[in-house]
């Protein structure tokens, strides 16, 4: 039993670090893509859309951050806490660089269109963003109260 | 889930129908582009466009009855259950439209009268009817029965027209970067192309064809001509 509450914290260890990062391929997949037949369809502006197909990458940061701010000597103790914080996390960051992904290939259709409209067009994924940044800051505050 | 995504944004943007002056892009550059779709999605696409735009040419020879079942066949074939809603509607209006006309060159056997979709029993049943007891479930019947009363077959084309073009742009915006958007896409462009190549002369000579090959067939021909003799 104490291995499998070990394994559990050292996958809440590793997992926001590991679940923001396929969030963030699907995400950038998904921009990327729509990004790369934007260009074909424009003649300037090919710069921005790349830029834009880059976002969803911040959630890698994220959970490599809150990686580290969990990562401490792993016990029977403080193993649940990493698990709950950890995994929770991360699902948070996996869902928010996903879901991004898709905001970011709409702003490119849009802005595609109407460039006036880039601005505009990027603030669904921005506050997307901003849920992101909502789990990896209090998962920074919770995991001081975890045992070191 | 991200198939479409290159392919809708490598796409341009259609404007509103009656604000189309030029296509946006060419069948050939369209073409190019589809070439990123499956050999299953094509093959779809293309069932899908014969579906919403058959070429009359295909079907001259077939009588309603036939060209109904030879609808169905094809409908059959259709996987997205929104693209079959959607060619669902098409055909109800084509229905409406045929009904409105057959009664209107004196058809008075309602039996002979063949469609597709909801609304074919009804419309039989009230023949003599003026709206075929469809008033209140198809908003468009009226301005239809308006329209053609006008005897503007060309201001009829617009209104059915502009009714898929709007049922295929709402089902666009619900469905982003998916094959129903893309064939949405597809349909709406051949729409605007069809209405952009409107031609008088061409529309003649189409009517002097389809006529001589139904009087073919209908064998009227000899009979004039036993009858000149």
């Amino acid at each position: 039993m104490d291995n499998l509450i070990i394994a559990l914290g050292w996958a809440g260890l590793y997992g926001p670090m590991a679940l923001g990062a396929i969030g963030s391929m699907i995400g950038c997949a998904l921009a990327g893509q729509a990004a790369c037949g934007a260009l074909l369809e424009t003649e300037t502006g090919h710069g921005r859309y790349i830029g834009i197909a880059a976002m969803p990458s911040s959630q890698s940061i994220y959970g490599i951050v809150v990686m580290f701010a969990l990562n401490r000597e792993i016990t029977v103790d403080n193993a649940p806490g990493l698990a709950a914080i950890g995994l929770l996390c991360g699902l948070a960051l996996l869902f928010s660089a996903a879901w991004q992904g898709r905001c970011c290939a709409s702003a490119i259709n849009v802005a595609k269109i109407r460039p006036e409209i880039f601005g505009m067009s990027l603030a669904p994924a921005a506050i997307v963003e901003g849920f992101a940044v909502f789990a990896f800051i209090f998962a920074l505050v919770i995991s001081a109260g975890v045992p070191a | 889930m991200s198939d479409y995504y290159t392919l809708m944004t490598a796409l341009p943007w259609l404007p509103e129908l009656e604000q189309c002056t030029q296509l946006p892009i060419s069948r050939i550059a369209l073409d190019r582009r589809l070439t990123m779709l499956s050999d299953e999605g094509s093959a779809q696409l293309a069932n899908i466009e014969a579906l919403f735009h058959p070429i009359i040419d295909h079907y001259i020879m077939l009588t309603d009855k036939d060209l109904i079942a030879q609808w169905k066949a094809d409908m059959s074939k259709v996987e997205s259950p929104v693209m079959l809603e959607l060619i669902n509607y098409q055909m109800e209006l084509k229905t409406l439209l045929a009904a409105l006309r057959c009664r209107a060159v004196g058809l008075d056997d309602p039996s002979q009268f063949h469609g597709a979709g909801r609304w074919v029993q009804l419309i039989k049943k009230h023949w003599f009817e003026p709206g075929f007891g469809l008033d209140r479930v198809c908003p468009q019947l009226l301005q239809l029965q308006r329209l053609m009363s006008k005897e503007k077959p060309m201001l009829v084309e617009q209104y059915y027209n502009q009714q898929l073009w709007t049922s295929l742009r709402q089902a666009e915006h619900s469905h982003h970067f998916s094959f129903e958007a893309l064939a949405c896409f597809v349909l709406r462009w051949a729409i605007a192309e069809r209405c952009l190549r409107y031609d008088g002369d061409k529309a003649v000579d189409t009517f002097n064809k389809s006529r001589s090959v139904l009087l073919e067939l209908s064998g009227l021909n000899q009979q004039l001509l036993q009858g000149n003799n």
